[in-house]
């Protein structure tokens, strides 16, 4: 019924996460019904974003240029890695510009329910940079799921040996929220870590 | 998300919204979390609503081995259970839970779990007889466990069937841990090499009986490799 390239258009959208055939179809009539220029000026930043961007050889987070801005940055104190689970979690954590050290990106967490082990994600390339030395802390900010957790302490214990000391995100209630309304892991935990005022 | 219940078995069902950080049930709704909770009919999916947590067995996650084995289970139940089926298992699911946060032996602990979720599952391995000739085991000759055969296999049949060695040490605390009840299986002595014949043996036995290998079991040999279990 559609052209044959609008529908390939389609199913190529339906590939990506949280996009159904109906949204789909949506962006595609919505994509025809703009200028031209505007279709292939999306289309070049597609395949640009994908084309020039990599991932960075020290800390794998990515980068359009190998060291990325944050490990080539002289102003970043390198004895201090936090550790997330994706890119995505590096804006995070810089958003709240409290932390000054350098990243180390997984590309996942372990799920031994899931199978996906210690060799799936980027371990050894953090293990590497550990060992290289002029490291003094690791800040495992893995999500606080039983996924993240298990990656938590299993970065803890391979980093025993060393003399880097492992540290956790604190996890509690967020701000502004209502204590009424806080879940029960969370709540305990926030109390489990409260502190002194 | 799979949800595991004593009335409707496994089930598949999704909890909307449950990534936002304001949602309340983001804490709740986490692998190995013990729950009440409200699940409407969808047309493909059933949708979770409302979510009360009775036992988040947060500390699990205090023991990267314990986790381990707790994440084995839950991966037997898995594989083992079919949507639409009794949760007969769920009792013992629990059960095992509580033990395993409470600090029993785990090994165990997930053997007893093992051997009874194998029968509750209809894969009972038979230990008490011959699974070949049906006459007694015997107690001369060597004994065979063959997981293609069904369980134990008597040291004349053993010599054309084959199979595993197994020691009749290793098999009445199979037997013990099958039987006993799941509280008192600390009190079972096993040596070392009891414990390790003893997983070797229902780790092949699941894995031919599930056809794939277990994952959760492969990150613990990750972790036995690297020291410590």
């Amino acid at each position: 019924m559609l052209p044959a390239g609008v529908t390939r258009l389609i199913r190529e959208l339906t590939r990506l996460p949280g996009v159904g055939p109906r949204t789909a179809q949506r962006m595609v009539f919505f994509l025809l019904a703009r200028p031209p220029a505007d279709t292939r000026s999306l289309a070049e930043a597609l395949v640009q974003a994908r084309e020039r961007t990599c991932e960075c050889s020290v800390c794998c987070g990515l980068t359009e240029g190998d060291p990325c801005s944050l490990c080539s940055d002289p102003r970043r104190d390198p004895g201090s890695i936090c550790v997330v689970e994706h890119p995505a979690d590096v804006v995070a954590v810089e958003r709240t510009r409290e932390f000054n050290g350098r990243y180390h990106v997984l590309h996942g967490a372990i799920s031994p329910l899931d199978g996906i082990g210690p060799e799936d994600i980027r371990l050894a390339q953090l293990l590497r940079r550990v060992k290289e030395g002029g490291c003094r802390e690791v800040i495992v900010a893995t999500n606080p799921s039983v996924e993240g957790e298990t990656t938590a302490m299993y970065i803890a214990r391979l980093l025993k040996p060393s003399e880097v000391q492992v540290t956790r995100p604190a996890s509690g209630l967020p701000a502004g929220s209502d204590l009424e309304y806080a879940d029960q892991v969370t709540l305990s935990r926030a109390l489990q870590g409260r502190k002194e005022i | 998300m799979t949800l595991f219940s004593k009335e409707d078995g496994k089930k598949q069902a999704v909890a909307r919204g449950v990534r936002r950080t304001s949602s309340r049930r983001a804490g709740a709704l986490q692998p190995f979390a013990h729950l009440r909770c409200l699940v409407a009919r969808g047309r493909q999916l059933d949708v979770i609503g409302q979510v009360e947590l009775l036992n988040s067995f947060a500390r699990l996650r205090e023991d990267l081995t314990v986790l381990t084995w707790a994440s084995h289970v839950l991966e037997v139940v898995d594989a083992t259970a079919r949507d639409g089926e009794q949760g007969g298992s769920f009792p013992l699911l629990l059960a095992t839970l509580h033990l395993l946060i409470e600090g029993g032996d785990p090994e165990l602990t997930v053997r007893a779990f093992e051997l009874r979720h194998l029968s509750a599952a209809g894969f009972e391995p038979e230990l008490s007889v011959c699974c070949r000739c049906g006459g007694p085991l015997g107690d001369h000759g060597e004994l065979r466990f063959n997981p293609a055969e069904g369980g134990a296999i008597c040291a004349t049949c053993g010599r054309t069937v084959g199979g595993a060695p197994l020691r009749r040490g290793v098999l009445a605390a199979m037997l013990y841990l099958k039987d006993a009840d799941i509280r008192q299986v600390g009190r079972l002595f096993a040596s070392n090499r009891d414990r390790a014949e003893l997983e070797a043996l229902l780790r092949v036995y699941l894995e031919f009986h599930l056809d794939r290998p277990l994952r959760s079991l492969t990150f613990l040999d990750t972790l036995r490799k690297e020291g410590g279990r």
